[in-house]
């Protein structure tokens, strides 16, 4: 691998919240005292990403995403660790680092909310410094890939969310950053819009080399989009490297349905160990641990077993394999 | 100054409601007037000072006043707009230094009416006593006019920092909004604490008392006149100071 | 069927919202130092001001110096308890789109400002208005009331400040949401409001004709009328009719409020505001 983009080192962040109570004593006494308490959003993770990396980030709500892109991006000073991105410590060289990366977060538009859309990539033409030039190169760009053409002269608060998701993303890219952070991308947006999203995301990686970081709670963005991915949960690293590899931790397990000409005998209704349930009419399956034995072997023995009329194998989706590690962890 | 112009672009939008608001907040600077005027319409003097000298003293106060409000909007909003909605993480991405993307967020041009009508009292106030300026007194005039913006600046950027450590929607702002209008009223008639106060712990007295002490040609206060730029320097760089730790305090809303 | 229109709602309904504004208003501790800060503040600078018209000694319209600073603290003591900011409130629930959510409540919406107004200035008069009260007394000069009859009538009269105060901003704030800078239009509205309702300084001390018109106006019942009732400025039958007065403003006030929402109320569930 190639000399790392970003380097994260034992980050952590802990917060100390107040808690508010209720009714009227306890809201007064709270004038003199409050009650507080400290919470680690995110502890002790390290990892690293390399050039052109796709990653997703992912893990339960308040698991820790946002406050590590927070830290990533120098929105939020660590408690302790390091983070080196683009040669620099993001909170303390803020203004210089930022001028190098792209950040979107889908919950709230980093635009100016009240005046033209065309307005606003105007001003971050100046902010950024670039050239006419450059400026209407990229902005044709956006117009070929986004569509931005259609609505640049409305103000961002008559853009449906699409519409804004598109153009916060060509905000963010404006200035050719090879970093980009994408905090929830497709957050609220239609089957369409989305995958209008990943395509120019794809594009853009394509192209330009664009390393991304992107948390979402929608899997099918990383389906699509990152070959790793990194889990998090209740603030710790739970799992880093390939997507199939996470697959194959959490939920090693392989389902062979098939349907049956002719009533089995009872006896057969098992294999290594494990049971072969009826799912149905003349229908069953084995659900296999890819540990214990390979699918084909059993795929063999079905067929020379039984009279099957039709078979097929059936992977877990991503989704119940991250359903599984929120529920359970890593063991 | 681009930031400015957007702004302007979107007040023009809503011209007749700008000069409605010119109007609301001439009306309250009139009404600030109109306190001195019925004080002095039942004595000549208060603590030996006219009343030209006193609409002078106030006058004078407004025109770095008015500079000050025309940027300090988004301050007053700041904890609000900013840290409890969130929009401090947009702030904070842009690789432009973060106070001044806020002070330059929102303008309220229509506080420039304060700045023009604080000249028209000082001309006003200088021509009934018969008072006139060098070329010289001209230019540090308008220099310590723009001392005095930056003192109230700073000290507003100070307080407004401190909502980085104060969660509340207002902070401790408006005591020391209020505790302004001491700097408007010769800072004689006060009692000794209240004078140290406005010199040296929120030095106000400095954005308008001591220069104009030495515009009217008084005869008081000479060392304090020549200390306005120093004060002003000190506060930008404590205000910046507290800002950028503030800042490293940060601590974002949302998951 | 008669309370989802709105018409003669019992304040028995709007108990629930007061008790909402009263903890709101407990919410953030910051704000309650900060004001009676504030206040401590705003009449110390009017203290000194008037001890240096004094200097000589002597009185002015009347007043002594005594007076003038008991005149002051009492005036903004009060006003710690009758303030507001059902205009602001108006202004925000129009900006944020929040209008609406009101149209449909069962209650009537110009009760629901004031009675979520009553619970903050309840909060107010038992947290801020009495400390802020003994703080003045320790701090600065101040006489009592001039008799028991008096401090009574001017209990009266403050309360019925808050009813005034609240039916103007109901007003003011119908008025300002026409505006897209409501802030900037209430911020000059209480430089205007402090002057003319005779808290910078006394309404006796304006010069005719402006006092005869000011008097003819509802300002001075603001903040005039209940300080000079504790000063035993009026008496008698003369302090009754300055209060039937300012009882008369404010239920007129208060009907032209109903009045005004209904009317905008129409153009707002027209625009969709």
């Amino acid at each position: 691998m190639t000399e790392p983009i970003v380097r994260v080192e034992r980050l952590t962040k802990v917060f100390r919240s107040y808690r508010r109570e209720e009714g009227l004593r306890a809201a007064l006494k709270s004038l003199v005292r409050r009650k507080s308490s400290e919470v680690a959003a995110v502890a002790d993770v390290t990892f690293t990403i390399g050039r052109g990396e796709m990653v997703g980030y992912i893990g339960a709500n308040g698991a820790g995403k946002s406050t590590t892109i927070k830290m990533l991006t120098g929105i939020l000073t660590p408690t302790s660790g390091d983070v080196v991105g683009n040669g620099f410590v993001p909170w303390r060289d803020r203004t210089r680092y930022v001028a190098t990366i792209g950040v979107v977060f889908g919950q709230r538009t980093q635009l100016w909310w009240d005046i033209a859309v065309v307005e606003s990539f105007r001003l971050l033409k100046e902010i950024y410094g670039l050239s006419e030039a450059e400026y209407r190169e990229r902005m044709a760009l956006f117009d070929k890939v986004l569509g931005l053409g259609a609505y640049l002269h409305q103000p961002v608060r008559k853009l449906s969310l699409g519409e804004r998701m598109r153009c916060d993303l060509a905000a963010s890219l404006l200035h050719r950053p090879p970093l980009l952070f994408l905090d929830e991308p497709t957050i609220g947006l239609d089957i369409v819009a989305k995958a209008n999203v990943r395509e120019f995301l794809e594009e853009i990686n394509r192209q330009e080399g664009t390393t991304v970081l992107l948390t979402t709670h929608d899997l099918a963005d990383i389906e699509t989009l990152c070959r790793r991915v990194i889990v998090i949960d209740h603030g710790k690293l739970l799992f880093d490297g390939a997507l199939d590899e996470l697959r194959d931790r959490i939920l090693p397990i392989t389902s062979i349905v098939f349907d049956v000409k002719r009533a089995p005998d009872a006896r057969d209704l098992e294999w290594n160990g494990r049971p072969i349930r009826e799912v149905g009419l003349h229908r069953y399956r084995l659900d296999l641990d890819r540990r214990e034995a390979a699918p084909a072997t059993a795929v063999k023995e079905i067929v020379n077993r039984f009279d099957v009329s039709d078979l097929k194998i059936e992977e877990p989706e991503i989704e119940a394999v991250v359903k599984r590690i929120y529920q359970e962890g890593i063991s | 100054m681009l930031y400015f112009s957007q702004y302007a672009k979107a007040r023009l939008e809503y011209r007749l409601d700008f000069f409605s608001s010119v109007f609301a907040s001439f009306l309250g600077t009139a009404a600030a007037f109109g306190f001195l005027l019925i004080v002095f319409s039942r004595v000549p003097a208060v603590h030996g000072w006219t009343f030209e000298e006193m609409v002078f003293l106030y006058g004078f106060s407004l025109i770095p006043l008015g500079i000050f409000n025309v940027l300090s909007w988004n301050l007053y909003l700041f904890s609000d707009r900013y840290l409890i909605e969130g929009r401090f993480d947009r702030v904070l991405v842009r690789p432009v230094n973060s106070i001044f993307q806020v002070l330059f967020e929102a303008f309220r041009l229509e506080s420039l009416q304060e700045s023009v009508t604080g000249i028209a009292a000082v001309v006003w106030a200088s021509r009934k006593m018969g008072l006139s300026f060098s070329a010289p007194d001209v230019v540090l005039f308008v220099l310590w006019t723009f001392c005095g913006a930056a003192i109230y600046l700073a000290i507003f950027i100070g307080l407004t920092a401190t909502s980085f450590w104060i969660e509340d929607r207002i902070g401790i702002v408006p005591p020391v909004f209020n505790l302004m209008q001491f700097g408007r009223y010769p800072l004689t008639i006060y009692d000794g604490w209240i004078r140290f106060t406005l010199s040296f712990v929120i030095p106000f007295a400095f954005a308008s008392f001591y220069p104009v002490v030495h515009f009217l040609k008084r005869g008081e206060f000479a060392r304090e006149f020549w200390a306005v730029p120093l004060i002003a320097a000190a506060c930008l760089a404590i205000a910046w100071t507290i800002w950028d730790r503030g800042v490293r305090r940060y601590h974002s809303t949302g998951s | 069927m008669s309370a989802v229109r709105g018409e003669g709602t019992p304040w028995r309904a709007a108990l629930p919202f007061a008790r909402i504004g009263f903890l709101n208003m407990l919410a953030f501790r910051a704000r309650y130092y900060v004001g009676v800060l504030t206040y401590l503040f705003n009449v110390a600078v009017y203290y000194f001001i008037w001890r240096a018209v004094f200097r000589q000694g002597g009185s002015v319209a009347g007043m002594t110096l005594e007076d003038m600073v008991t005149y002051v603290a009492v005036g903004w003591a009060i006003r710690s308890f009758y303030f507001n900011e059902i205009d602001r409130e108006l202004g925000t629930q129009v900006q944020e789109g929040k209008l609406a959510m009101n149209l449909i409540r069962p209650v009537d919406f110009q009760t629901v400002m004031i009675a979520d107004a009553a619970g903050q200035s309840a909060f107010r008069a038992v947290l801020f208005t009495i400390p802020i009260a003994i703080v003045l007394a320790l701090v600065f000069p101040l006489k009592p009331p001039a008799s028991p009859l008096a401090a009574l009538l001017f209990l009266v009269s403050a309360t019925l400040s808050f009813f005034l105060v609240a039916a103007l901003n109901f007003l003011v704030g119908l008025v300002a949401i026409r505006s897209k800078s409501i802030l900037g239009i209430l911020r000059a509205k209480y430089l205007v409001f402090e002057l003319l309702s005779g808290l910078l300084i006394p309404t006796t001390l304006f010069p005719q004709p402006l006092r005869s018109i000011l008097f003819a106006s509802p300002f001075p019942h603001i903040n005039f009328t209940p300080a000079a009732l504790y000063l035993g400025q009026a008496a008698g039958t003369r302090a009754l009719g300055l209060l039937a007065l300012q009882a008369g403003w404010t239920a007129g006030l208060l009907a032209l409020g109903q009045y005004a929402w209904r009317r905008s109320r129409r153009r707002i569930t027209i625009q969709g505001g």
